[in-house]
């Protein structure tokens, strides 16, 4: 094995090897600059999410611990905080699920087998999304990428509070079951 | 699906404990919720399912190349050294790095790569990596990386054994340096230090147990 794993990387960065901050840059940039995007829709504010969650990557790399997830769900999700407390300081930004849908390119047409191969880690979960009924897969992207609180989700939606409380809980459960399924498959 | 919906305490907070994994629960309900799920392990579990739920979800997200530029102000936020590349397109010049870092270390060559342009020199990481071996067979790996400063990483799997290790490395000249302790949980546990030796001088590392056993080792030929 030649090419260093994502966790010998992020070791690496805790130690201040600048090298490995070079190659862990390179080889995420494009995903955390995708999420800040898709969350944001502006260039602008997009790259300074980017670059701050690639900055706080490199300045907390030590804190990282690979029992608790990937690098990938570590960095994205540290994207992901930021994206929200930027989109949290701009309210009246609307917020479109589609969005992150389509240039995620969840699609109804991949195969289970192209969708598996799309996604390291979680294979299915890609289908599984694409899967939910629509209702459900809005709410659960309203609140997942966008940080949106049920009662937030219930005002975007106009539906009731619990509706929308059950539709995150269904959705969330109903892929974590693909999950399950995935991991324990042999 | 409820982890016991028998119990109404937990049936009460199945909503909440979505939304206590999507960390956008606030106020009043939080704090509930969190007096209950510190006392209910199944819940607890629960919470930390639909987290990973969520955190899967996030790896949906497009990759999208960003404006030019980026690296530089990434770079110079980071107070990292700006490496240049050469006159290839840059998606090229990766696919060569890669590749020729790949060659060397398919080869077990410790040599930096340099990717020089403009006379700016990027070594890209070379790591030598070896297996950590035991008398039963692999026991993890070892990746030694050169670099200021250089720096080891060791993984160790099933090495059947709970405590305190050293690592230690031999250097091409002989000596026996103690490198740092970590501990090992069930036999399992991974590491990372600053070499106080030049990474290219490693020659063998060691894990090695309280009492002085030898749990494992590698060779880091070149």
């Amino acid at each position: 094995m030649s090419e260093l794993s994502d966790e010998a990387l992020l070791a690496g960065m805790a130690v201040g090897d600048e090298t490995a901050a070079v190659t862990f840059v390179r080889r995420y940039q494009r995903r955390i600059y995708g999420l800040a995007v898709s969350m944001l829709g502006d260039a602008h504010a997009a790259e300074d999410v980017a670059q701050e969650a690639l900055v706080r990557a490199w300045r907390h790399a030590q804190v990282f611990d690979s029992r608790r997830g990937s690098a990938a769900t570590w960095v994205l999700a540290i994207t992901r905080n930021l994206a929200i407390d930027a989109l949290r300081v701009r309210r009246s930004t609307p917020m479109d699920p589609v969005r992150f849908l389509t240039l995620g390119s969840v699609s109804q047409d991949e195969s289970p087998e192209e969708a598996a191969q799309a996604l390291d880690g979680h294979p299915g979960i890609r289908a599984a999304l694409a899967g939910l009924p629509p209702e459900q897969r809005r709410a659960l992207v309203l609140a997942v990428v966008y940080g949106l609180t049920a009662a937030d989700v219930s005002e975007r939606e106009s539906i009731p509070l619990g509706t929308a409380k059950t539709r995150i809980r269904a959705a969330l459960q109903k892929l974590r079951t693909t999950m399950d399924v995935t991991v324990s498959r042999p | 699906m409820s982890m016991h919906p028998k119990d109404p305490q937990c049936e009460a907070v199945q909503d909440e404990l979505a939304e206590l994994a999507l960390g956008t629960l606030s106020g009043l309900e939080r704090s509930s919720v969190l007096t209950h799920v510190e006392v209910c392990t199944n819940c607890r579990i629960e919470v930390g399912r639909l987290s990973a739920v969520a955190d899967a979800v996030l790896t949906l997200a497009p990759e999208i190349e960003p404006e030019a530029g980026f690296e530089v102000r990434l770079f110079e936020r980071m107070g990292v050294a700006r490496p240049r590349r050469w006159g290839l397109p840059r998606r090229q010049a990766q696919r060569v790095a890669l590749a020729g870092t790949a060659l060397l270390g398919a080869l077990g060559l410790g040599l930096g790569l340099g990717l020089t342009s403009g006379g700016t020199q990027f070594a890209a990481p070379t790591p030598v990596v070896a297996n950590l071996t035991s008398a039963h067979g692999i026991r993890g790996e070892v990746y030694v990386v050169p670099g200021k400063p250089g720096w080891i990483f060791m993984s160790v799997n099933h090495a059947g054994t709970t405590g305190l290790v050293t690592c230690r490395v031999a250097t091409l000249r002989g000596g026996i340096v103690t490198v740092g302790s970590f501990w090992l949980a069930s036999g399992t546990g991974s590491w990372v230090y600053a070499l106080p030796v030049p990474a290219d001088q490693v020659r063998t590392a060691w894990v090695v147990t309280g009492n002085g056993a030898i749990l494992a080792s590698a060779e880091l030929n070149r």
